[in-house]
């Protein structure tokens, strides 16, 4: 079977996993709705108790899950892409840390900031987080584990400070869940936050998904076929930045979706940037949608973190990824 | 000769060390011309800033006689294509795919492939013997192949002028004959002007219409291999006594090294 | 490149270093709710003066010493595990091992608050040792690489790290507590916690000087050891082992302090050079070193209220390691 031809039907399975995805999401939870019920209150305007939860409560956290999942896993993406690196993530380079580290400090120093605002600060954080992880990734004799080494430096470092802040403020127990990446008690209010980076940060990557496969050839080769690797390494910097900023303002930082979904998407995908970076978002969305439903079984009737399931699901792909690794040279 | 690419008092310094300090350098059109000299002299540095890759600190490059670096870089990559040491690619890319890349210059943001791009593409793939390959990922494919197909993507691009860096050094000796004899077929057969940097000396004599040899980071001599491979020239630029003769198969020159002598004895601590 | 003077000499720089230590201990024991001056500290010490004998027993004498034990242990941890791993961005924090010591006493002080103090260490020790030994596993065979062992650490570290997060949630007892712990601190150590410590120095540390010499064997490459009559993979778990032992016991009674181990032997490798037999002494004391200071700076800085020391370590250490590894880029 040609190449084309699998990719489409990938897509359209995926496609489909989504929405039941979607589905479930809005169906499973501590009241009972079912599976027929929710997709019909979807379309349907019937003024329901069933509508009701859904509208108000659900939906917005799955279309929270769809965004967030959708922005991380783009993000990690564009990040492997950028520095070659296949350990590339959010969260492996200080991205996610930054991120957190600002939101935490700006609920504690301006405790009614609203949710636009914090992303502002966020998106501060994982430039700084980001910043410093990125200026060692052109160093010379870098390596991926090298770089990886020191965006954990980096990751301990910045926790540490969020780490004071929390406990020399005593506030410990909300913020630790939502530092765990939790996307229970979303409302429409982050959706609306999030919706814009989603649709600017994922559109443009898709327009400039050549140039980023390009960029995937080495600096050299780039520049001999005419690109202008600066200035497009600088727009997929900002696209990384605002897609992982705005996701960890809304969601707290949700580990490993950047780190995983790339890799399985490349595998199915292969290495065009024009389809991976579309199916990266898509599997991303599918993967949080899923790991959301299952984060609700942990403490059943209680909600959990999201971010320990994907921590769960992703900590044996992570050691995958080592021992290929190891292979690979 | 007609000059296609030169270098007017380039100087070019990595941090704060000066590696060049203004060197004059020709490279005459529709030939193949190979840059020789000791490992550090700065062949490598030389070959980048020819191809814009590398800026320089001082001094310009001349592409058919107008200056490089005051025109926009998607233009001189229509002119000019450069296959780097060791090309990195991920893994799971096809040779196909990768040869559509060289089509990059010509193209806007958002346009799909045209059909001159189709017909480049098969033009380049059959050029390098790629065809039967042409779906087959990177990795899977021999050294040799797999420097052919990095060719073909800069063979894409649709240039006059292809420069390589060390094209053969990391290949077992039938494929870097096989990349050789490929590079002498575009340009014999396809006209394109090739420059490159080979650490073989006899193989770079074989080659090459045109030698430029390099030393502490000025051109030692130039000229044919007939005239460039002389006695002192191995005396000062490698540290090797050696004995010049006219190979048997086609009267071009080969060095024997019969011993050290100079800077490397030097460097052995003989002297 | 000019030759630092003091590669020349290490023993004179390690004679320093030993010096500073001493100048910082007595510092040291100065600050806290009550300010005493230096000269005050050494009459103290000696019998001179019972003036403040009551608080220096009784809380600062023991930290401090504790400090420079502690501090020492993952000081001389970092430099084997960098040397062993051949990359000079490893440490006990990095590869997991200090996460798994905080998620088993985070498991203790959430699950069990009321067993006896003791238990705490002991259990810290033993996660420690437990990821030790998954990382050895997963390494097993032969042909492990240094860069793979540093990548499952890392991946080690995550699990234990989404354990504490899942620990945190499910069960919130005094999680400040725990937070606390985890991120290290010396409040409240006693002689208890020296009793503790002091045995396994005593037993790691005599090895690791007995091994400094294969220790440098380690860089030449696994091929090259086996062929100078060495069997790589049988010494690398020695020096593992010894590297997690010593981190384990240091992270059992201080808790999760981070940065001593990455940073240590960079200043002692700059100073003295790297040779393991004035590397790891130095690494011991610069290890001593930073963590008096860090904890000296959290008392002193806005008394009475304490700054963990861990918080200290990473916001002092991590900034410096970055300049370290701008450095050394610069100069390939």
């Amino acid at each position: 079977m040609n190449v084309s031809g699998n990719r489409f039907v990938i897509f359209i399975t995926a496609f489909i996993l989504f929405i039941a995805g979607i589905g479930l999401n809005l169906s499973v939870g501590a009241s009972h709705i079912s599976f027929a019920a929710a997709l019909k209150s979807l379309v349907v305007l019937d003024h329901s108790k069933e509508q009701l939860i859904i509208t108000t409560l659900r939906l917005p956290r799955t279309l929270i899950a769809v965004f967030v999942g959708a922005n991380l896993a783009v993000a990690g993406a564009l990040m492997q892409a950028m520095s070659r690196n296949p350990l590339a993530s959010p969260q492996l380079f200080g991205v996610n840390a930054g991120a957190s580290l600002a939101v935490v400090a700006s609920i504690v120093l301006f405790p009614h900031l609203n949710a636009f605002s914090s992303v502002g600060f966020a998106l501060i954080g994982a430039a700084t987080g980001g910043f410093i992880v990125y200026s060692f990734s052109s160093s010379g004799g870098m390596t991926p584990v090298k770089l990886a080494l020191i965006g954990m430096a980096v990751h301990l470092f910045l926790s540490s400070f969020t780490q004071g802040i929390i406990i020399l403020n005593e506030s410990a127990g909300d913020v630790l869940y939502w530092m765990t990446g939790a996307i229970d008690g979303s409302n429409w209010q982050d959706v609306s936050v999030v919706l814009p980076f989603t649709i600017i940060g994922i559109g443009l990557a898709v327009i400039f998904s050549g140039a980023v496969s390009i960029l995937g050839l080495g600096d050299e080769t780039a520049k001999g076929l005419g690109q202008n690797t600066k200035g497009i390494k600088a727009l997929v910097s900002i696209l990384i930045l605002i897609l992982a900023g705005s996701s960890v303002a809304v969601a707290g930082p949700i580990g490993f979706v950047g780190l995983m979904v790339p890799h399985i998407v490349r595998k199915l995908a292969g290495e065009n940037y024009k389809f991976v970076i579309p199916f990266t978002a898509l599997f991303g969305a599918l993967l949080l949608v899923y790991a959301d439903v299952l984060a609700r079984f942990i403490a059943f009737p209680y909600e959990s973190p999201v971010g320990i399931v994907t921590a769960v699901l992703g900590t044996p792909f992570f050691l995958y990824l080592a021992r290929k690794e190891r292979n690979s040279r | 000769m007609t000059v296609k690419l030169a270098a007017e008092k380039l100087t070019l310094s990595y941090d704060t060390s000066t590696i060049i300090n203004e060197i004059d350098l020709e490279i005459p059109e529709g030939k193949i011309s190979v840059l020789i000299g000791s490992n550090g002299c700065g062949k490598s540095t030389i070959l980048k800033a020819l191809a814009r890759i590398m800026p320089p600190e001082r001094g310009s490059v001349y592409l058919d006689g107008k200056e490089i670096h005051k025109q926009p870089s998607k233009e001189i990559a229509k002119k000019m294509a450069i296959l780097p040491q060791s090309p990195q690619a991920p893994e799971g890319l096809t040779v196909e795919e990768l040869c559509y890349f060289g089509r990059h210059p010509h193209k806007k943001l958002l346009s799909k492939h045209t059909k001159e791009d189709h017909d480049m593409v098969d033009w380049a793939l059959q050029a390098t013997g790629m065809v039967e390959w042409r779906n087959r990922t990177l990795d899977a494919l021999s050294g040799g192949q797999r420097q052919r197909a990095w060719i073909s993507m800069s063979l894409a691009q649709g240039t006059d002028l292809l420069l390589l860096d060390e094209p053969t050094t990391f290949l077992d000796i039938a494929h870097q004959i096989e990349v050789l004899e490929l590079l002498k077929q575009l340009n014999r057969e396809h006209g394109r002007t090739i420059v490159m940097i080979l650490h073989d000396l006899n193989q770079a004599s074989q080659y090459a219409d045109y030698l430029i040899s390099i030393l502490d980071g000025k051109v030692y001599s130039a000229g044919a291999p007939v005239e460039v491979f002389t006695p002192e020239l191995f005396r000062d630029v490698f540290g090797l006594e050696c004995y010049i003769m006219k190979s048997p198969v086609d009267q071009k020159p080969m060095c024997l090294p019969t011993g050290l002598c100079g800077r490397a004895l030097v460097k052995t601590g003989q002297i | 490149m000019k030759k630092s003077l003091h590669i020349k000499h290490p023993y004179m720089m390690i004679i320093f270093l030993f010096l500073v230590m001493i100048a910082c201990v007595i510092i040291s024991m100065g600050y806290g709710a009550l300010y005493i001056a230096p000269g005050d500290v050494l009459k103290n010490l000696f019998g001179i003066s019972g003036e403040y004998q009551f608080i220096i027993q009784k809380y600062r004498l023991a930290r401090v010493i504790l400090a420079v034990l502690a501090g020492a242990g993952l000081g001389v941890s970092g430099a084997i595990l960098q040397g062993v791993i051949r990359n000079p961005l490893a440490s006990p924090d990095v590869i997991g091992i200090t996460k798994g010591a905080s998620l088993a006493a985070m498991v203790v002080i959430l699950i069990f608050p009321a067993v006896p103090l003791i238990v705490l260490p002991l259990s810290a020790f033993a996660g420690a040792g437990l990821v030790a030994v998954l990382l050895i596993i997963f390494v097993r065979k032969k042909n492990a690489r240094p860069s793979t062992i540093a990548l499952v650490g890392i991946a080690l570290g995550s699990v234990c790290h989404a354990g504490m997060q899942y620990m945190m949630v499910k069960f919130p007892g005094d999680v400040n507590a725990a937070l606390i712990w985890v991120t290290g601190s010396l409040w409240g150590r006693n002689w208890d916690e020296i009793k503790l410590l002091a045995p396994w120095l005593m037993i790691f540390l005599p090895i690791l000087f007995f091994l400094a010499s294969k220790l440098d064997l380690m860089s030449l490459g696994d091929e090259l050891v086996d062929g100078l009559g060495e069997r790589s993979a049988r010494l690398r778990f020695i020096l593992i082992f010894a590297a997690v032992g010593l981190a384990g016991s240091c992270v059992a009674v201080v808790g999760s302090i981070g940065f001593i181990g990455l940073i240590a032997p960079h200043i002692a490798r700059r100073l003295v050079g790297t040779k393991s037999k004035h590397l790891l002494p130095a690494s011991g004391l610069a290890g001593s070193i930073i963590l008096l200071a860090s904890d000296t700076l959290g008392r002193g800085l806005m008394p009475p209220v304490e700054i963990p020391a861990g918080i200290l370590t990473a916001i002092l250490g991590a900034p410096y390691f970055l300049y370290l590894l701008k450095q050394e880029a610069r100069k390939k």
